[in-house]
This record gives C-alpha cells, sequence and structure tokens, in this order.
C-alpha cells in the first residue's frame, strides 16, 4: 500500500466518520447522544489531520489532534456538565425543550401530533420465560431451525 | 457734588435699598420702608442739585448751548464691545458695535430725574400707612425700590440699547408689582398681561434699533470715538449741529416701530389694554408706575428722538410718523374719555384718565413743533403730580371702604374723609383743567400748540380735526373726573360693609403725601407754566435734541424774513389766538363740571334715562368698546388654536415620521424572525446546508 | 503643574474619568458616602477647570493649554490632542459648573443604584469635557459619541415610566445622524489629503482649518459640489443635536422621561454640542457651503423659533414645555450663528452659554418641584408661591432670564442675535432686494413675545393664584393607581385620583385689599428649598447676573476665535452682495474701483438683483468674487 492510497483510505474513514456524527447530531434528539456524535465529527476531522500530517511526513497533523484530544476531554467534561444541569431541571434529554432563544414572538416548538396507534390486530412479543423456569419449547420452531 | 457723582447716585440709592430690603426683609419686616424711604428723598435730593447744576451749566454755557443743547455724559463700563461689526455703507469706515453704560445729564433728564424721585418719595411714604399689615410688606419695598433705580436708569442713560435695557426692566417690575398679590387670579393674569402687550410693543422698538443700527451704525445717543476714528452719535452734537438724520421711508420705518415700542410702554391704543387690567395691583403701584412714571417713558422717548421725527415728517403724502404720532395720541384721548364716561371703578376711571392724558401728550408730541414737545414734556410734569395725587385719593377711599372700589357701593364720603375729599377735589380741579390748577397751564398749551398746526403747513386739515376732538376730550375728562367726584364724595352717605372699622380718614402717612401733591397740583403749573415763553420751555429746550428743534425754527424765521412789525402782528395774533384758546377749553371743562353736577348732585334719575335712550352707546363705552374681546377672539383665541394644532402636528406628523422611518427596518427584519426558531438542532442544520451550498459554489466556481 | 494650563487641562480631563471609576467601586458603601464622593470629584473637577479658565489670557488664544499625547495610532496619525480657544472655554467650564448643580439635585432623588448613577454623570462629564477640548477630529468625534452612553444609561435606568422608549429613540435619532457626520469629516479629511502637497494625513482641526483655506473642497458642478454634501453629511448629525425644527422629536420625549440630572445636562451642554459643531465644523471648515445653505439653515430656526414657542403654549406638562422651550431658543443659537457676522455669532455662542444656565435651572427647579409632589403636570398646581416662596423666587428669575429680561444673561444673547439677523436681512435687501432674510429677522422677534407668553403662563398657573397642590405625596407613580384608591375612597377624606386630587385650600382675597385679609392658616406640605437646593442653584444664578451685567467679559474672550470664523464665512454672502467683506477698512484710494470690479459682467454673471443670492447654491463664479474683493484691497 503506498501512501498516496493510505491517505485516500484514511480520507474516507475520517470522511465517514464526519458525516456520520453530523447525521447523527442533526437527527437525535437525545442529548448524549448529539454529543456523541459531535465527537465523532471531530474524531473524523482528527483522523483526517493525522493521514495529512503522515502524508506530508510531519508531526503538524498529530500534534494538533493532541490538541483536539484534549480540548475535546475538557469540552466532554462541561458538555456533560451542562447536560446533567439540563436533565436535573426536567428530567428529560430532549433537546426540543429548550427552546428559550427564540425571537419573542415565534411560536415554540412542538412535537407533531402521531396518530394514535389504532391497529386493532393485537400483536405478538416475545415472552421471556422468568428465571428459574424450564422455558418453553416449540416444537416447529426446532424442527424449522436454520441452523443448529 | 459733580454731575457724575449725582448721576450714579441717584439710582444706586434706591438700588441700594432694594438689595437691603431684599436681603434682610425678613428681618426689616415692618420697618422695610425706612430705607427705602430715605433712599428716594435722598435721590430727590440729589436729583434737585443735579438740576440745579445743570441751570448753572447753562447759564454759564449761555449763547453756545442754545445750538445745540447743553449735554454731560460720562461712560462707566462697557456692556458689550464687537469691533467693525457692521459697514452701514461703502464709503464709510465699519463701525463697532459698542454698548456702554453712560449716564448723561440735560434738562430733559435732569426734569425726569426729579419728578420721578420726588412722587417715588411721597408714593413710598403713603406706601408705608397703605401696606401697614401686609405679609409681603418688604417684598412691596423691595419692587418699588427696583423700580425706581430701573426708572431713573431709564431716563438717565445714552444709549438705546439701555434705554431698552430699562424699558424691560421697568416693565418687569411693573409685572412684578402688578401681581403683587399673587394670590388673587386676577392681579396674576393682569401682571402676565401687562408684560406681554409691552413686549408687543418691544417686538417693534427692538426692531427699531435694529434699523438705527444699521443706518447709522451706532446706537448711542452722544458722540464716541470708535476705533476709525469718531463715532456720531445718533443724537449727538454732530448731527445735530448737520441735521444728518435719516429721512424717507427708512426715517419713517424707525420712527414708526419706536412709536410702537412707545404705545405699548405708555399705553397707547392699539396696546392700551393692559393698562386698566393694571389696577388690580396695590393702588400706591397704580399711582407710581402706572401713572406718573412708567407709563411716561414712551412719551419721554419720543421726546428724545424728536430729531428723528422730525426728519420722518414729511412722509407719504405729508402724512409722515409725527402725524401717526399725534393721530394715535389724538385716538386714545378721545377713545379712553368715552370709555371712563361709565365706568364704575373708581381706579379704572382714574386708568382710562391716565390713557387719555398720556393721548394728548402723544397728540402734543405728535405736532412737531417746539411749543408742541415742551407742552407735552410739561403735561407729563403736571400730570405726575395731579395724578398720582388722585390714585392715592383712590387709595385712601379704599382704604377706608375695606378694598371696595365700586362706586356704586358707597358715596357721600365728604365728611368721614375731609383730608381726602379735598385733595381729591384739587386733583380733579387741575385734571379738569380748571384755572389755576396746574392742568389748565398743561393742557392749554397742548390745545394751543395743535392749533397752531391747524393754521398752515402740509396737514392742515388733519390737525384741524385733532384739535376739535381734543376739545371735545377736554370737556369729557371734565364731566367724568367730576362724576367720579361726586359719585363718591356727595350724595347720600353710603359705606360698605367690608369697611368695618376701617371707615374712618387715612392715617397721616397716607394724608400728609396727599396734601404735598394737592399743593403741587394747585402750584406747579403755574409756577412754571406762566408767561408768554413758560419757565418749563425755557429750561427745557435746552435738552439737545430739543435745541435741535428750536434752532430749525429760528432758522424758518430767519428765512420767512419777516419784518419786525409782521413779526410783532403774527406774535400778538397768536397770542390772542392762545387766550381764545384757554378760555375756550376752561368754558367746555366748566361745561363738563356742570353736566356732572346736574346728573350727579342730584338724585341720579336723569342720568339712568339717558343711559336708556342711548343704551347701545352705553353699552359699548361700558364694555370698553369690546376691544379686549376683540383681542381675544381675533390674537389670543387663534394663537392657542394654532398652538394646539401645531402640538398636534408635531405629535402625529412630526413625530410620526419620524417613527414611521423606524418602524422600516423591523419590516423587513420581520421576515427573517421566524428563523429564529431558538432550535439547536435547526440551527445546526442551516450551519450545515449553509456549508453545502458554500462548498457547492466553489467547486461550481473552479 | 499649576504653571502649566496644559497639565491642567489633563487634570481636568481626567478627575472626572478618576471619580467615576472611585464612584463605580464603591458601589456597596450605601448612598450618602458615594454622592459625597462623586460631589468631591465634580468639585475638584470645577476648581480645576475654573482655575484653568482664570488663566486664559484676556484677549482670547487659538491654542490655549493645548497638548498633545502623541499618536494614538502610528499610521493613521489620530492624536490625543487637547486645548481650548475662545469658542470652547466658556462651554468648557459651564459643563464642570452644571455637573454640580446635576449632582445636588439627584442628591435625594436617586435612590436605586446610586453608585452606578453617580458614575455615569461623572463619565458624562469627562466626555462632555472632552468634547469641549478635543482639537482632533476623531477625537472630538469619540467623545461627541461617547457623550451618548452615559445618557442613554442615566434615561434608560433611572428614568420615568417610559425611560426605555425615550432612551433607545434618543440613542438612535441621535447616532444615525452622527454617523453621517463621521463619513463627512473623513472626507473632509481625506480631501485634504489629496489636496496638500506632502499628502500627508492629518486629524488636527486647527490644522485642516488651515489648510482648508488653501484648498477647499470643491462647490462647482464640476465635483457634484462636493462642498454641498459634506455640508449635509455634517448637517445630519448636528442638526438633530441641536435640535433643528424638524429633527426636534426625541428631545421633548428624553427630557421628560430623563432623571432630572440628565434633563439639567441635556438642555445645558448636550445640546450645545450640535451649535459647537457647526461653528467649529461647517462654518470652520465649510464656508461656502455654509453660506449657500444660509436661507435653508435660518428659515428652519426660525420655524424652530415660533414652532418650538407655539408648541410649547400648548403643553401640559412642564418639563415638556421646557423642552420645546429649548428648540426654540437653539432656534436663536442657529439664527446666530448662520447670520455669518460677528454680532450674530457671538450672540449665538453666548445664547449657548446662557441657555444652558437658565434652562438648567429651570429644569432643575422643576425636578424639585418633582421630588415633592410626584407630578409635573401644569393643572395639578396653583399658588405655589405661598407654599414655596424660595422656589418661586428661582422659578421667576430663571424664567426672566429665559425670556430675556435685561440685566439677565438671555437678554445679552438674544439681542445680539436678533440684531446680527436684522443686519444680515438688512444687508441682503440692501443689496439685492431680496427682503427674504429681513422677513425671517423680523419673525424671529416675535418668538421673544411668545416666548415671554409661554414662560409667563406657566408660572402664573404654577406658582399664582391660589394655593392647589397635589395631596402631598399621595401616590409615587401617579399612574395606574385607580383600584387600591377606590377601596379607600370610603374612609379617606383627600381622594387621590389623577384630576380630584387636587384641594383648594384658600379662594385668595377676593378684593384688592388684600392687604389687610389674613389668609387662612398653610396647611402642612412639603418644605420648602432646602440649603442644599439652593447651592445647586445658586451658581446659575451668579453667572446669569454676571453674564447679564458683563457680557462684554465673557465676549472677550471668545472674540478672538469667532470673529475669523464669522468674517470667512461671511464672505461669500458679503462678496455675492457686492459689498466689501465686513472687517476691511474701504480702500481710500480705490475707492471708486472696487464697485466697478464687482460689477463687471464679463468675468461672472453676478445674481445680484435678478436672482436672490440665497435661492441659488453659490457657484464658482462668486468664489472669483470673494477673490476680486480680496484683490482689490
Amino acid at each position: 500500500m503506498n501512501e498516496s492510497a493510505l491517505l485516500h483510505n484514511s480520507l474516507l474513514i475520517g470522511a465517514i466518520l464526519f458525516s456520520l456524527g453530523v447525521v447523527g447530531f442533526l437527527c437525535r434528539r437525545n442529548m448524549i447522544v448529539m454529543f456523541l456524535s459531535a465527537e465523532m465529527m471531530l474524531q473524523g476531522v482528527s483522523v483526517s489531520l493525522v493521514a495529512w500530517g503522515r502524508y506530508h511526513n510531519n508531526w503538524d497533523g498529530q500534534s494538533l489532534v493532541v490538541f483536539i484530544l484534549t480540548v475535546a476531554a475538557c469540552e466532554a467534561g462541561l458538555a456533560l456538565a451542562l447536560v446533567l444541569m439540563l436533565f436535573h431541571r426536567t428530567g428529560s434529554l430532549d433537546i426540543a425543550i429548550w427552546h428559550q432563544l427564540r425571537e419573542a414572538d415565534q411560536p415554540a416548538y412542538a412535537d407533531a401530533e402521531l396518530p394514535e396507534d389504532t391497529d386493532a390486530a393485537p400483536r405478538h412479543w416475545p415472552k421471556l420465560t422468568p428465571a428459574g423456569h424450564e422455558p418453553q419449547h416449540s416444537e416447529e420452531e426446532e424442527l424449522h431451525r436454520s441452523h443448529v | 457734588m459733580s454731575n457724575h457723582t449725582l448721576l450714579l447716585l441717584i439710582p444706586s440709592l434706591p438700588l441700594v435699598a432694594c438689595l437691603l430690603v431684599a436681603t434682610f426683609g425678613t428681618v426689616l419686616r415692618e420697618k422695610s420702608h425706612w430705607p427705602v424711604i430715605a433712599a428716594f428723598i435722598g435721590s430727590f435730593i440729589c436729583s434737585l442739585m443735579l438740576l440745579n447744576n445743570v441751570q448753572h451749566a447753562i447759564a454759564a454755557a449761555g449763547e453756545h448751548a442754545a445750538g445745540i443743547g447743553y449735554e454731560d455724559t460720562f461712560t462707566v463700563w462697557t456692556w458689550v464691545h464687537v469691533p467693525d461689526a457692521y459697514q452701514t455703507s461703502r464709503d464709510v469706515s465699519p463701525s463697532d458695535f459698542t454698548v456702554d453704560i453712560v449716564f448723561r445729564a440735560d434738562p430733559l433728564t435732569c426734569m425726569m430725574l426729579a419728578m420721578v424721585t420726588f412722587v417715588s418719595s411721597l408714593v413710598a411714604i403713603y406706601s408705608a400707612g397703605y401696606m401697614h399689615g401686609d405679609p409681603g410688606y418688604w417684598r412691596f419695598f423691595a419692587y418699588i425700590a427696583l423700580f425706581v433705580f430701573s426708572m431713573t436708569m431709564l431716563v438717565s442713560v445714552s444709549n438705546f440699547v439701555l434705554l431698552y435695557c430699562f424699558w424691560e426692566a421697568v416693565g418687569a417690575c411693573s409685572y412684578l408689582l402688578i401681581g403683587f398679590w399673587y394670590q388673587k387670579p386676577a392681579a396674576a393674569a393682569a401682571g402676565k398681561k401687562a408684560f406681554l402687550v409691552n413686549r408687543v410693543g418691544d417686538f417693534g422698538f427692538a426692531l427699531g434699533l435694529f434699523l438705527l443700527w444699521t443706518t447709522y451704525g451706532t446706537l448711542n445717543f452722544h458722540d464716541t470715538m470708535g476705533s476709525h476714528g469718531e463715532v456720531h452719535g445718533i443724537l449727538g452734537q454732530w448731527r445735530l449741529e448737520h441735521g444728518a438724520f435719516v429721512s424717507g421711508g427708512v426715517g419713517i420705518a424707525i420712527c414708526l416701530l419706536l412709536l410702537m415700542g412707545a404705545c405699548g410702554k405708555s399705553a397707547q391704543f392699539p396696546l392700551h389694554v393692559w393698562l386698566p387690567d393694571a389696577m388690580e395691583g396695590p393702588t400706591p403701584v397704580s399711582a407710581l408706575i402706572h401713572a406718573a412714571t412708567m407709563v411716561t417713558a414712551g412719551i419721554y422717548m419720543i421726546a428724545r428722538c424728536t430729531p428723528l421725527y422730525a426728519a420722518a415728517a414729511e412722509g407719504f403724502s405729508g402724512f409722515g410718523a409725527q402725524q401717526a404720532v399725534a393721530v394715535i395720541g389724538c385716538f386714545t384721548a378721545l377713545l379712553a374719555a368715552l370709555i371712563a364716561l361709565t365706568q364704575t371703578d373708581l381706579k379704572r376711571v382714574m386708568a382710562y384718565s391716565t390713557l387719555s392724558q398720556l393721548g394728548y401728550m402723544f397728540l402734543s408730541l405728535g405736532t412737531g413743533t417746539l411749543l408742541g414737545i415742551t407742552s407735552g414734556m410739561f403735561h407729563l410734569f403736571t400730570h405726575a403730580f395731579f395724578k398720582a395725587l388722585l390714585f392715592l385719593g383712590c387709595g385712601s377711599v379704599m382704604h377706608a371702604m375695606g378694598g371696595v372700589i365700586d362706586m356704586r357701593r358707597f358715596g357721600g364720603l365728604k365728611k368721614l374723609m375731609p383730608y381726602t375729599r379735598w385733595t381729591f377735589l384739587i386733583g380733579c380741579l387741575a385734571l379738569a383743567g380748571i384755572f389755576p390748577f396746574a392742568g389748565f397751564w398743561s393742557k392749554d398749551e397742548i390745545l394751543a400748540s395743535v392749533h397752531d398746526k391747524m393754521s398752515g403747513g402740509a396737514n392742515q386739515s388733519l390737525y384741524a380735526v385733532l384739535y376739535y376732538a381734543a376739545v371735545v376730550t377736554a370737556g369729557l375728562t371734565a364731566f367724568y373726573t367730576f362724576r367720579a367726584y361726586f359719585m363718591t364724595f356727595h350724595g347720600p352717605e353710603r359705606v360698605p360693609e367690608e369697611a368695618g372699622h376701617h371707615a374712618h380718614e387715612s392715617p397721616a402717612s397716607m394724608t400728609g403725601p396727599l396734601a404735598i401733591l394737592a399743593v403741587c397740583a394747585l402750584l406747579v403749573g403755574a409756577y412754571f407754566g406762566i408767561g408768554k415763553v413758560s419757565r418749563f420751555e425755557v429750561f427745557l429746550e435746552n435738552a439737545p435734541s430739543l435745541a435741535y428743534l428750536h434752532h430749525q425754527e429760528q432758522n424758518l424765521k430767519t428765512a420767512a424774513n419777516l419784518t419786525e412789525a409782521e413779526e410783532q402782528a403774527f406774535e400778538s395774533r397768536r397770542e390772542t389766538e392762545h387766550h381764545t384758546i384757554a378760555i375756550v377749553s376752561s368754558l367746555i371743562a366748566l361745561a363738563g363740571i356742570g353736566l356732572a353736577a346736574m346728573f350727579y348732585l342730584g338724585d341720579r334719575k336723569a342720568i339712568g334715562r339717558i343711559a336708556n335712550a342711548l343704551a347701545p352707546a352705553y353699552k359699548l363705552s361700558r364694555g370698553k368698546f369690546f376691544i379686549d374681546e376683540i383681542y381675544n377672539t381675533l390674537i389670543v383665541f387663534p394663537l392657542f388654536l394654532l398652538a394646539q394644532a401645531s402640538y398636534l402636528f408635531d405629535r402625529w406628523i412630526v413625530d410620526g415620521l419620524v417613527n414611521l422611518v423606524g418602524a422600516i427596518p423591523p419590516l423587513f427584519a420581520g421576515a427573517l424572525r421566524s428563523l429564529q426558531s431558538g432550535l439547536v438542532q435547526f440551527y445546526a442544520m442551516a450551519m450545515v446546508l449553509a456549508v453545502l451550498v458554500l462548498i457547492g459554489a466553489l467547486l461550481m466556481w473552479q | 503643574m499649576f504653571d502649566h494650563p496644559e497639565n491642567l487641562l489633563l487634570l481636568t480631563l481626567l478627575l472626572p474619568v478618576l471619580g467615576a471609576v472611585v464612584v463605580w467601586a464603591m458601589g456597596t458603601r450605601g448612598r450618602s458616602a458615594v454622592r459625597v464622593t462623586a460631589l468631591v470629584f465634580a468639585l475638584l473637577t470645577l476648581g480645576s477647570a475654573a482655575y484653568l479658565i482664570s488663566q486664559y489670557p484676556a484677549g482670547g488664544s487659538q491654542s490655549f493649554a493645548a497638548s498633545s499625547l502623541g499618536e494614538v495610532s502610528e499610521s493613521l496619525k489620530v492624536q490625543f490632542t487637547v486645548g481650548l480657544d475662545g469658542l470652547s472655554i466658556w462651554m468648557f467650564g459651564l459643563s464642570a459648573l452644571l455637573t454640580i448643580t446635576a449632582i445636588l439635585v439627584s442628591w435625594e432623588a436617586i435612590t436605586d443604584r446610586a453608585a452606578g448613577f453617580y458614575a455615569l454623570l461623572l463619565l458624562l462629564e469627562a466626555g462632555m469635557l472632552g468634547v469641549f477640548a478635543a482639537r482632533d477630529i476623531i477625537l472630538f468625534y469619540i467623545f461627541f459619541e461617547f457623550t451618548l452612553i452615559p445618557l442613554f444609561f442615566l434615561i434608560g435606568i433611572w428614568g420615568s415610566e417610559d425611560r426605555r422608549h425615550a432612551a433607545i429613540k434618543f440613542f438612535i435619532f441621535t447616532f444615525s445622524g452622527s454617523v453621517l457626520t463621521f463619513l463627512g469629516l473623513l472626507t473632509i479629511v481625506l480631501w485634504d489629503q489629496s489636496q496638500s502637497a506632502t499628502h500627508e494625513l492629518t486629524f488636527s482641526i486647527p490644522q485642516l482649518t488651515a489648510n482648508l483655506l488653501q484648498h477647499p473642497l470643491p462647490m462647482d458642478a464640476a465635483h457634484h459640489y462636493l462642498q454641498l454634501w459634506v455640508f449635509l453629511a455634517l448637517f445630519a448629525g448636528f442638526a438633530i443635536k441641536v435640535p433643528l425644527f424638524p429633527l426636534h422629536t426625541w428631545l421633548p420625549l428624553a427630557h421628560v422621561q430623563a432623571p432630572t440630572a440628565g434633563s439639567v445636562i441635556l438642555a445645558g451642554i448636550l445640546l450645545k454640542i450640535g451649535t459647537y459643531g457647526f461653528i467649529r465644523f461647517n462654518l470652520g471648515l465649510l464656508p461656502e457651503a455654509s453660506a449657500a445653505c444660509v436661507p435653508w439653515i435660518l428659515w428652519l430656526s426660525v420655524i424652530g423659533v415660533v414652532y418650538g414657542a407655539l408648541v410649547a403654549l400648548a403643553q401640559k406638562d412642564m418639563k415638556r414645555l421646557i423642552a420645546y422651550s429649548s428648540v426654540s431658543h437653539l432656534g436663536f443659537c442657529m439664527l446666530g450663528i448662520f447670520s455669518l457676522n460677528k454680532l450674530g455669532m457671538q450672540g449665538g455662542v453666548l445664547q449657548m452659554i446662557n441657555h444652558g444656565l437658565s434652562t438648567g435651572g429651570l429644569f432643575a427647579v422643576i425636578g424639585m418641584l418633582y421630588e415633592r409632589y410626584h407630578t409635573r403636570e401644569i393643572a395639578a398646581f396653583g399658588g405655589l408661591t405661598r407654599r414655596l416662596p424660595r422656589m418661586a423666587f428661582f422659578m421667576v428669575l430663571f424664567t426672566m432670564s429665559s425670556i430675556g429680561l435685561p440685566g439677565l444673561n438671555g437678554f445679552a444673547g438674544e439681542f445680539l442675535i436678533l440684531c446680527g439677523s436684522f443686519q444680515r436681512g438688512w444687508q441682503q435687501w440692501k443689496d439685492t432686494l431680496s427682503p427674504q432674510l429681513l422677513v425671517i429677522a423680523v419673525i424671529s422677534v416675535s418668538g421673544v413675545v411668545l416666548g415671554a407668553w409661554y414662560m409667563l403662563w406657566l408660572v402664573q398657573r404654577v406658582f399664582y393664584g391660589p394655593l392647589r397642590e397635589p395631596a402631598p405625596d399621595a401616590s409615587h407613580g401617579h399612574a395606574g393607581h385607580g383600584h387600591a384608591d377606590e377601596k379607600h375612597a370610603s374612609h379617606a377624606t383627600v381622594k387621590s385620583g389623577k384630576h380630584d386630587t387636587h384641594v383648594t385650600h384658600t379662594a385668595g382675597h377676593g378684593d384688592d385689599h388684600g392687604a389687610h385679609g389674613a389668609l387662612p392658616a398653610l396647611p402642612p406640605g412639603p418644605a420648602d428649598l432646602n440649603l442644599r437646593e439652593i447651592l445647586a442653584l445658586a451658581p446659575l444664578v451668579v453667572f446669569m447676573f454676571w453674564i447679564g451685567l458683563a457680557p462684554g467679559y465673557f465676549l472677550r474672550g471668545m472674540t478672538s476665535t469667532i470673529d475669523p470664523i464669522a468674517v470667512q464665512a461671511g464672505k461669500p454672502l458679503d462678496a455675492a452682495a457686492g459689498n466689501l467683506p465686513v472687517g476691511t477698512p474701504p480702500p481710500a484710494a480705490k475707492n471708486a474701483a472696487v464697485p466697478a470690479d464687482v460689477a463687471a459682467p464679463e468675468s461672472f454673471a453676478v445674481p445680484a438683483s435678478a436672482e436672490s443670492v440665497s435661492s441659488v447654491f453659490i457657484p464658482t463664479h462668486n468664489r472669483s468674487v470673494v477673490q476680486a474683493a480680496t484683490d482689490s484691497r
């Protein structure tokens, strides 16, 4: 594997990590998950930095990454503390609850009303046998096992 | 003492008294009048000494003074000095705008000073009795002292700006004194009205000054040294010698504007409305300020500016500034006399009579002859005594009647108040112009001077009309004066309830000044006015402004080239005419008194019938020709409406425009506001999208 | 250090800043310590300013106590240069003086966050002193804007009910104008740089003034009337500050809502920064555009004079009335300044001081009244002289000063202004037969009558007549007390409502002879002015009399600065009219040649009589008139 292929692969990984982070940050409403996504973006960037550092054959990228790690650690401490505080306030980790910074005359964000679950057909949930009991065995299932 | 010391002392004594009383008033309390009276008497003595000095100086100057008169000026400090402020025309050096605090001594000033300080002293003594027990006792004396300071300054300064300054200052004192009983709404309103009407006059006066400044390049009366050599003062020796006064449109404009100021201060039509209202002030104030001194300032000013008026005499088709003065004066005299006929408030009768007499003085000044102007000043002089006397008499009556001044509510007081009655009678006789009382001499001279103008010249017919109006006014004057006298002192004795224990003769501090003034009203006319050329005229014609006129008349006489005999004939004819006038006017005055006696001495039913018969005329006179109402409807009310409209305009249009401009940015901002939803993820989304767009653009660019 | 006025000037500028810091730091020490400290610092500043002014040479000086602290920025050449001259020296002193009054009137009135209040007040003082002392154009602008900030907070935090709105309006209104001013100032500087031989950048005001005489901003069509545009840019900021007629609406609002100290300073000093700017920059740097704009500005001024007076007449709130009277009085100032002659301009500058004294005093008195009754509504009062005789004394005195009574300061300024504007009008009429400026002058005199009317009427309604006062200290905010009072109405003798509060105590005398009518006993109520309040007003009174009796003393100091500006700015008008520039003795020998030169039709088409000079911008050819007139000397 030559250097340029290594760079390409690493950058690809970095990009994928970053994109995953972006999508996660935009789509998830759990603050901790959002935070993790943000960290993921950071790591994506770090990977590409390291890759570039290697490609240019100097330490610039890597030293920067060391900084990023440090900062990210601090940030994690702070951010998690904040998240904790917010959680204490409302008992929820939903980011959409916090919209006080909107313009005064704008309507507050409200979750779209999901239609009530009216499916009449009863659902069959898997049942677990309580501990200490012999689980029930289904003959048919055992017969049609795909792999044994 | 030298002129300069005296000139400084005369105003500064009252000023010191004023400061003293104002500072220690709460300590002095009922003794507040002592410093003031002492200062006034001191000023009066100084005035007499000054008069004496000036008379000696004139005598010493002899013939030299005849041409340009006598004046002595002295500068105290420079108020404002702006070098090279204006160039009146291309061929003279730019003039400095210099206003010096300059005093002057000349016959006109001396005469005014002596009169003012004398009357003030008496009024101050009188006030000590009249104002006794008032909670604002010391305040009253402080104001009065301030007034006398301003008034003495007004007549002794030698500069138009300073004249204007003290002109306004006496107005302010008048404002304070009219509103002395500030708790009385009418008094407060009257004070404001007086000030404002005077301000309207001063509007013209100020413009007149500006015009004088741009025309003459100085505002001093006397000649001074400027930075480019000598500056010829407006009424200075140089101009008087060369007759270098501006005539034509500018000259007339100056005179008319000054006349406007004089009309305000001397309460001439159409600015006369403040004076009757000013009677809301304490009566001594009415006597001093609104009868004897302040209101004569306008006459003093016009007399001082005689050369300017003389230059502007020939106006449009012969009707110049002097004629305007005469017409306004005569009209006011007649109008005020007609109003005075039916007033029932004793003080208001006197107020209208003051207006009327001031009108006489204007008429006299409007003749523009030396005789006219000196007789106008002479009437000013005699009027000060007898009108102060009459007002103080009114005050004495009011004092006794517990503040009631409506003549319908009291009567027959001759037994109750003998001193007041007799002195009042003397005042009435003087006012009516009965021989040998003071008023006779001066009024007679005025009529004579107007009559002289009838016999020739451009405005012969105009002056004829004025003369007959003046004669009629003389009759009316006698009538209303004695109407007031009879209603107050004759008939059945009636005393209003308000009088209480006051209903008796006033104390000596009040009757004393009355007596002195009565003697003056009896004697000053004869003493100064008797003779072919009165003592008064002989003295006054040495005032520079009047000396100029004198000189001109002499020149005219020389130019006419009359022989001795012709001149003799002319003089003797003139003298006969004057004697006839004196007799006629006396007869008319007696007729007026007779009529008053007929209507008011017996039962007063006849007068009621006449009033009913002439109901419209009676109402017109009773309602003061509704001039106040006309002003209110035509000027005051529209101005109020305009003020309200301006305010609405300001609030809704001007400020509305501003707010409209202020409303534009939010309009645009409104569109963008909805983006600020407060959702973190929305912001993040926007950011990501923007970055994508930017990257896309970057790629496209390349 | 006292031998060196420049050090003293720096000290004077520094003291209030220092005071502000100290006062701010004392925030927790309590109100009385804070206000005493503030007063001490203000007094020190005043003392130092007074000593400085006492050193000012009697004949005037162009760069008194000038010093420069070096360049703020190497590349930009902006310098911290300060100094005083005849134009600024009195306003400088007045700023220091009025701060004392402002602190003393706030003594009891400010209870909330006093440290912040006094610190801001001292900062404001520093800003005002700086504006008048600055000799660098950027430094001036910085101070000019800096004065807004403390006042913004003073109004916004310690004002009345509608304070936020007022503060924001005040700030944005003035600020939007002054941004344009900044552009104008920069244009001037850049033009100067482009024209100067060495292409050197300078921000020094005296330097610029001198340079622009050599190469003025162009005033012709080829350059799109650049000078005029710059003039208008400067005009935007200064006219709003003054405020000139249609741009005045922020003033009443700001005055009404501001705390007393804010009103005093605002009326006393801040408005004058506008007129000061006009003289210093518009007239000093752009004389030709100024001359061209004279009729327009004079019309605006005279409309301001009459209109302000009329609107004042219709007011029901005392502070608002005085605010509109400021519009009227500042109209007089502008009228004098834009007469472009010595009399008018000296009067205008004197009137700047006078208005500061009299209106500052009036606002202070009304503030004291408000402190006692918590209302400023005129209709709520009557006959207060009986209750508060000392206050009435000061009120009448300030009123008299405000309406220009001779002997007090107002007269000297007003008379010079009116005389100057009349002189300008007369000159124009004589030379071009256009009566426009003369009409303006005549109309403006009527402002004196109207001025007396609304002021005396105010005094009459509030201080004369039978005693009538709001129920003493009924409720703090007199708005919105409806419910509480209705409940208590049944067992309260004095109802507290907006209009039925006023209890008539006495009907007055009823007749003339009040001298003997015993007055009913005075019911208990607020006390008259105390020593502190008298001390707040007394300095103003002293200066009122001083200026009134000897205005020459104050004018002498300013002549050397103002007269050249007046002569320079008035030149185009004088020249266009065919007159010699004022101030030059007429040439004796070439007397006949001058009019011939001026009338020569080939060189330039003089719009003399056919077309009023005033209605056209003075085009280039008229500069040759100036030239011709100058050459002929």
